[in-house]
């Protein structure tokens, strides 16, 4: 489980996160929605362990994320993945040398058993035929899935998805929201997802937390989203129908 | 003005904490991957070195050979011996010229480098994404090439030296003031053990001065591709100037 309690952060004088409130269950896809500039990325920052909080506590698991040392920062992380917006693959590597590198770099597996594991992941997400080729040449949905796959190669028990589908063609966007949700149900792991699509909320999230001016203004399953009532959470519904 | 003073002088304290805890986090690092690390280092040394090379030779051979030009022109003295320019040019290349002119090279051509290649990284996630998977990224990206300056820019200096002063030897006996005997024997009357050892040391800071500066540059970049721009000139100006800083405090210590 992980529990965000009052968090605040704020850069120079701009307040960005004002007493956050948030517990996200084991097994669940939880996606965090809000305008632009609302803090989403801020917040998933926060539940990574990239950013600390000014005030509040972020627990993940048993562990409390502002009070380890960075040794024992590096150890929670492990059970981290996180698929990045932009994908985050060394330009200087192979899809597959990237993808194995979390292998290389934490277990003692040989090569033979690397091999494998990457196989298997890459061709879970479709793309075995690329494990040769430079991050350049491929296309945005491939980076993407790469990336998923750099991110699952370890089984992390939590992955996190920095607007998985941004910059993909809807077909491609679809795409990545099936693995994601084929992800979340057969590894059973927690996914936590920052987007601004809707379309991906609605097809494949389990519950979704709005955040609104350094809040959390809505949290709850994604069927009493579809019933909203509250006239912000409505006005940002609207907004967003155009790719519902 | 005060005020402004006082701010940069805050900032200045601020950077130098914060590199030497990026430093202090490059060492800590672990090695997690023998052979993955080796590699690393093995790239970076011949990025740094192998590559450097050429430029480093051509530079040396240029410096070495512009300072007897000069020294010959100053010495045109009857009661000052011939010898007197071997003795002068070859300390000044091993002192001075032959550590100084390879870090302004490499400032140019690695720091600059090394801060846009870790900018880039900083700007695309990859530092953060290897800081998700639990890797230190300070240990895996910053310790190889820091180290690969440390043991490359000792050989470099003692190639551009000598290279640097075969080219002084050359241009003197070119120029007929000064036979290629009596520039040896003037070299060879004032060289100490002591300035190898010097020019070493020195080497040495310059080389880690050359990798770290701009790694710490190039891992606190921001404000994509204009803020790698500025990281990469940020770097090779920044180590120019503490190169110049260190060359000076290692004189007046060791001198």
């Amino acid at each position: 489980m992980i529990e965000v309690e009052n968090v605040h952060k704020s850069f120079g004088d701009t307040e960005v996160l004002t007493g956050v409130d948030l517990e996200i269950e084991d097994c669940n896809l939880f996606a965090i929605i809000g305008h632009s500039g609302s803090g989403k990325s801020v917040l998933l920052r926060h539940l990574v362990g990239l950013l600390r909080p000014d005030r509040g506590t972020v627990r993940v698991g048993d562990a409390d994320l502002a009070g380890l040392s960075d040794d024992e920062l590096e150890a929670v992380r492990r059970r981290f993945g996180m698929l990045f917006q932009g994908g985050a693959l060394f330009d200087s590597m192979t899809v597959y040398d990237n993808v194995a590198l979390p292998l290389r770099l934490l277990t003692d597996q040989s090569d033979a058993e690397i091999e494998e594991r990457v196989m298997t992941e890459l061709e879970r997400v479709e793309i075995a035929g690329a494990a040769d080729q430079m991050p350049a040449s491929l296309s945005g949905g491939q980076v993407k899935r790469a990336s998923l796959a750099r991110a699952i190669i370890r089984e992390p028990k939590y992955l996190f998805y920095d607007e998985p589908s941004s910059g993909l063609d809807p077909r491609t966007s679809s795409v990545i929201d099936d693995l994601i949700q084929r992800l979340s149900q057969t590894l059973c792991r927690m996914g936590i997802m920052v987007t601004h699509d809707m379309h991906s909320v609605l097809s494949i999230a389990d519950k979704v937390g709005f955040l609104y001016e350094g809040t959390m203004r809505f949290v709850g399953p994604v069927e009493e989203l579809r019933r909203c009532d509250d006239p912000v959470l409505c006005e940002f519904m609207e907004a967003n129908a155009y790719q519902l | 003005m005060l005020h402004t003073l006082r701010a940069n002088s805050v900032a200045l304290f601020r950077h130098i904490g914060a590199f030497l805890l990026l430093m202090a986090e490059a060492a800590r690092g672990p090695i997690y991957d023998v052979a993955t690390y080796r590699q690393n280092l093995a790239r970076q040394m011949r990025q740094i070195g192998v590559e450097s090379l050429p430029i480093v030779a051509v530079a040396a051979a240029f410096t070495g050979g512009v300072t007897t030009e000069q020294t010959i022109y100053q010495m045109r003295y009857p009661l000052i011996p011939e010898s007197t320019i071997g003795a002068i040019v070859v300390p000044s290349v091993i002192l001075e010229f032959g550590a100084l002119i390879t870090a302004f090279i490499l400032a140019g051509r690695v720091s600059a480098r090394i801060a846009a290649e870790l900018g880039s990284m900083r700007i695309g996630g990859q530092i953060e994404a290897l800081d998700v998977m639990g890797v230190s990224a300070a240990g895996y990206l910053v310790l190889p090439r820091v180290l690969a300056g440390l043991l490359t820019f000792p050989l470099l200096y003692v190639v551009a030296s000598t290279v640097g002063s075969a080219a002084g030897l050359g241009i003197a006996a070119a120029s007929g003031d000064v036979t290629t005997t009596q520039f040896l024997a003037g070299a060879r009357s004032f060289f100490t053990g002591f300035m190898a050892v010097y020019g070493l040391v020195k080497a040495t800071v310059f080389g880690f001065l050359i990798t770290a500066i701009p790694c710490y540059v190039g891992f606190n970049a921001d404000g994509g591709a204009r803020g790698v721009g500025r990281s990469a000139t940020r770097a090779a100006v920044g180590a120019c100037v503490f190169v110049l800083v260190a060359d000076y405090l290692l004189a007046l210590l060791m001198l």
